[in-house]
């Protein structure tokens, strides 16, 4: 049981830092962020 | 803000950043964009939880009772029902039943969040969205657990029809709608984004949408990462309460 439960805290840490990713790509996959902020 | 350095230089402060709960802040509110979110937090959340709580109170009930009188008038009732909800789009049913009740019968308001009547409408119109499949769930899993070996072995020792369904094989039958339930917190979130346009709630998918309006990227990316952790933890807790259920993963 405890390894199941390792296995998806692991598992958790490494959706979190996919999440991040995809998080930090939303403001640099949709163009130059100094360009969408200007006005 | 540090654009004119490497993207890996940029991702790595951005993780850090993130750990400390910091994305910086509105460009348009003028204050640190993760308070803002989580100020609309709970609204988002206690509409969810509204919404899958209903969603459950009506499914477990029908669905169980679907299977034990399959084929009858209530099962084919149940699935012109669920073929029903899942044809209507969410933003639609939220639109009628404001014309019905609010409009023209004036039983509940049309908008906003400040009493509980408020609350009814928005969580009736997400709960039309996840309720049918949580339904279909509940009946074909009890179908394939009531014809069992255990259950017909628990009817011969005289186990009461109530205590055979709702104790014997609606544990074994939980355990895809536990999974399932588990998945539609995560599409309730995203679904309660058009509910809230819909009903002028103010929770956090009227402030994301407010923010990519404006551009204001802080925002969305606290708010996107707040949906997606809230996501990330509940499926996790679906992973430890399917370890309680399922003793086969508790042995192992």
């Amino acid at each position: 049981m405890l390894t199941v439960l390792v296995r998806r805290v692991v598992r958790l840490v490494v959706v979190l830092a996919g999440v991040s990713l995809v998080t930090f790509a939303i403001l640099h996959v949709s163009g130059d962020p100094v360009s969408l902020m200007m006005p | 803000m540090g654009f004119n350095e490497p993207l890996p230089v940029q991702f790595v402060r951005f993780l850090a950043n993130t750990a400390r709960g910091d994305f910086g802040n509105s460009f348009f509110h003028r204050a640190p964009a993760l308070p803002l979110v989580m100020k609309r937090m709970p609204t988002t959340l206690l509409l969810t939880v509204l919404a899958l709580g209903l969603s459950l109170a009506i499914a477990l009930p029908v669905g169980i009772l679907s299977a034990v009188r399959r084929n009858s008038l209530f099962d084919h009732g149940a699935t012109f029902v669920v073929f029903l909800g899942t044809s209507m789009p969410v933003f639609w049913t939220g639109i009628m039943l404001i014309i019905l009740f609010a409009v023209q019968l004036r039983l509940l308001p049309v908008s906003g969040w400040e009493s509980w009547a408020a609350l009814v409408l928005p969580t009736v119109t997400l709960a039309t969205f996840s309720t049918p499949l949580l339904l279909r769930i509940v009946r074909s899993s009890m179908l394939e657990v009531i014809n069992l070996d255990y259950v017909r072995t628990a009817r011969a020792k005289g186990v009461s029809e109530r205590i055979v369904i709702w104790h014997h094989a609606l544990i074994n039958a939980a355990l895809p709608l536990v999974t399932v339930a588990g998945l539609q917190f995560g599409i309730l979130l995203g679904g309660a984004i058009v509910t809230e346009t819909v009903f002028a709630v103010p929770g956090l998918g009227r402030l994301i949408v407010g923010a990519i309006r404006q551009l204001d990227f802080p925002i969305v990316q606290a708010g996107v990462f707040v949906l997606a952790l809230i996501v990330v933890l509940v499926n996790f807790a679906v992973d430890l309460l399917y370890i309680y259920l399922n003793p086969q993963i508790r042995v192992r």
